[in-house]
Formats: structure tokens, sequence, C-alpha cells
């Protein structure tokens, strides 16, 4: 009876003694492909080509790109400008400035959910394509 | 026998809780940081080919060259007042190139970014190869590279000579309201600017090499401010070639032509 204890005493300090990586604990759909008419413009419509942020023409002011479904992805894809490099999400200012703690977070006052996130960076990891 | 299974059972659970868990990283957490450096005059970004824009003086410019070296981009710890200077960090910032990833630097809080416009004297006498064993620039960006050849004193500039140092301003367009074209040449040794722009932003600790950029503006309105077009000679003007007054306004307009993209880093705007 004494060696049982001794055995669920280190049973539940095994358990309790390792940590949970924070993407585990976040249950997302797996990368399937992802589409950025049908999954990545409907984000960008309604988190940030709103009144005074991204949307209108094609702006001029540095940073200001319009992300109105029409010319979004032109947008994001100029060359040199580094808003989204295919392949390469982490390196991409769409998807880093979209991370909690990130220097001039978007969208500015709010955090869109993790699984949204993944979905910007699945897409961008599978060559930002305008599918 | 029992005894002995049972002391085999708690080694295996002790070897278990020890092996199972994620190694906590005991390094210094480091963030990885990029500049996004916008070229534009007054609010309006630009690119080669893009329409003239007005600079806030109201003249009508565009440009169709704006090179410019950027070394020793340093970060200033809040709570310390030290400055972390990233090593080897020397960006040959292009018209049509905004993204430069530098490197790893401490995560924390910062209130202040620094850089040099110019590569200074030790780097001035350095050659073409050590650029592309340091700098981590790749190819296109080299100054090895055709494109970038008229950065350098010695190969495009009359009168010139390779020991002169690299040129780390090179900046030409035209100017509708004076309706003049303009190219300008600055740098050689012994002669840097220093750029702070004091602002607050935190760098958050990833090992996953994510960039996180601070967006700057380079305006070159603000470079060509007090420079006037109307007279012919202001036009061409290198530290050794031509007209060496302009050539020092341009110098002291450097510190003024770098802002943040909103009023601070981390702001919205």
């Amino acid at each position: 009876m004494y060696r049982i204890e001794i055995v669920g005493f280190f049973l539940v300090w095994c358990l309790a003694s390792c940590t949970k990586d924070n993407a585990s604990s976040i249950s997302c759909p797996a990368c399937v492909t992802i589409s950025f008419r049908a999954d990545i413009i409907p984000v960008l419509t309604s988190q940030c080509a709103k009144s005074g942020c991204h949307t209108g023409s094609a702006n001029t002011a540095p940073g200001r790109i319009s992300l109105d479904s029409t010319i979004a992805y032109a947008q994001v894809t100029l060359p040199g400008k580094g808003y989204v490099n295919a392949g390469n999400p982490n390196s991409s200012i769409l998807y880093s400035q979209l991370l909690s703690g990130s220097i001039n977070h978007m969208p500015v006052g709010g955090q869109l959910d993790p699984c949204t996130i993944q979905k910007i960076y699945c897409w961008i990891q599978q060559g930002a394509l305008d599918n | 026998m029992k005894k002995i299974t049972f002391m085999i059972a708690l080694a295996m659970m002790v070897l278990i809780s020890l092996t199972g868990c994620h190694k906590v990283d005991s390094t210094i957490p480091t963030a990885f940081l990029g500049l996004h450096m916008h070229t534009s005059i007054d609010s309006n970004q630009i690119g080669p080919g893009a329409p003239g824009y007005r600079d806030s003086l109201g003249r009508l410019e565009s440009l169709s060259l704006a090179d410019l070296y950027v070394t020793r981009v340093s970060l200033r710890n809040k709570s310390t007042q030290q400055w972390y200077t990233i090593p080897n960090s020397i960006i040959l910032k292009r018209i049509d190139n905004d993204e430069y990833p530098i490197g790893n630097v401490p995560a924390g809080t910062y209130d202040a970014v620094q850089f040099t416009v110019g590569l200074g004297n030790a780097l001035n006498s350095q050659g073409p190869s050590y650029y592309m064993s340091t700098s981590g620039l790749p190819a296109a960006d080299s100054v090895l590279s055709t494109t970038e050849q008229a950065v350098m004193w010695g190969s495009m500039m009359n009168g010139m000579s390779a020991t002169s140092g690299y040129t780390f301003v090179n900046v030409q367009g035209y100017d509708s309201t004076d309706h003049t074209s303009f190219s300008y040449q600055i740098g050689g040794y012994g002669d840097t600017v220093q750029v702070i722009l004091p602002g607050e932003f935190t760098l958050a600790a990833n090992q996953p090499q994510i960039v996180q950029y601070i967006h700057i503006i380079a305006d070159y309105g603000k470079l060509l401010q007090n420079i006037n077009l109307s007279i012919p000679a202001n036009a061409n003007s290198s530290f050794y070639g031509t007209s060496p007054a302009t050539a020092n306004s341009l110098l002291n307009n450097i510190i003024r032509m770098f802002r943040y993209e909103c009023s601070t880093p981390n702001g919205t705007c």
C-alpha cells in the first residue's frame, strides 16, 4: 500500500513537472490549401480595409497600402516591400505584425484569433498564390 | 525480488520525469530585428518611375535613384540607457526596396534607434569583398554588383580614386518646379551622419526568427530642403567634385530626413 502511494506520487510529479507548449495549446485545423480569395480576402476586408486604415485607392503614403479586395493582392505582393515574401511567412510583415507583442501590432486595438493568423501563415508558406 | 522490481520502476519514473520535459533555454532571449525603410517625398511613397510629388516646400520632385548606406544600427535599452549595436549591420538602402532584416538583438524594451548614414573610415578602407563576407547582403545588393557600381567612388566618378572610399548617398532625379535634373553623390572619408530617433518599443523574444520590423521613412524631400535648384551649379554636386557647398548642405539635411512611419515606433498612424 505504501509503495502504491510512492508510485502515485511520482506519477503526479512526472505529469506536473512538464510544461505545455503554447502552440499545442491551441487546436487549429491542419494547414490545408489556403485560397487567397476565399480565406484571406475576407479577413483583410473585415479586419484591415476599414475607414482610416487600409482602404481606398492604392495609397501612396508609406505603409498605408490598400487592402480592398480588388487590389489587396497586388498591394501585399509589391516587390521589395516585404509585406509578403512568398514561402517565408516569418519575414513577411503581413504575418509578423499580427503576432501578439509585435511592433506596430495589427489590427490596431485588436488581436486576430490564432487560427486566422495560422491561415495567413499557411497561405504565405504555400507560396502566397493569387488563388 | 519485489523490492528490486519496485526500485527499477521507481528509477524509470525518475528517468521519464527528467527526460520527458522540454529543456528550458538558458540563453538570453533574442528577437530578430529588421528595418522597414520607406523611400518618400514628404508623405508620398515613391519608387523608380513614380510620378513627381511635392515636398514640404511645395517643389515638385521625382527620383530615379536614391541609394544610401546605413550602418551601425543601434538600440538604446530603456532601463540601462546602454546602446546595443547590432554586429555587422550594413544596409544599402535602395529606392525600390524597403525591407532590411538585420539580425538578432536581446529582447527587451528600448527607447531609441540610432544608425549611421555612411560607412566610416574603417569600413571605407575595406574592399568590396569585405562587404560580401560580413554584411550578409545578397549579391544583388553588394557593391560588387553592376547595378550598385554607381555607389562606389572610383569606378564611375571622374577624377575619383578607389582610395576615396564609397559614396554613401547617391540621389538623382528631376525637379519639375525648376525644370532641372539633379544628381548628388555625397560621401567619402570622414563624413558620416549619426541619426537618432527617440521612441519606445518592445522587442518580444522569439525563437523561430520572426522578423520584427521598425518602420522608418527616408524623406528625400527633406534631403533636398534649402537646395536652390534654380541655380544650375547647385544641381550637380559631390564632395570631391562640383559644388562642395551644396554637398555640405545635403550632408546637414540627412539628419532631418528620417522619421518613424507613425509618431512613435509603436504608435498608430
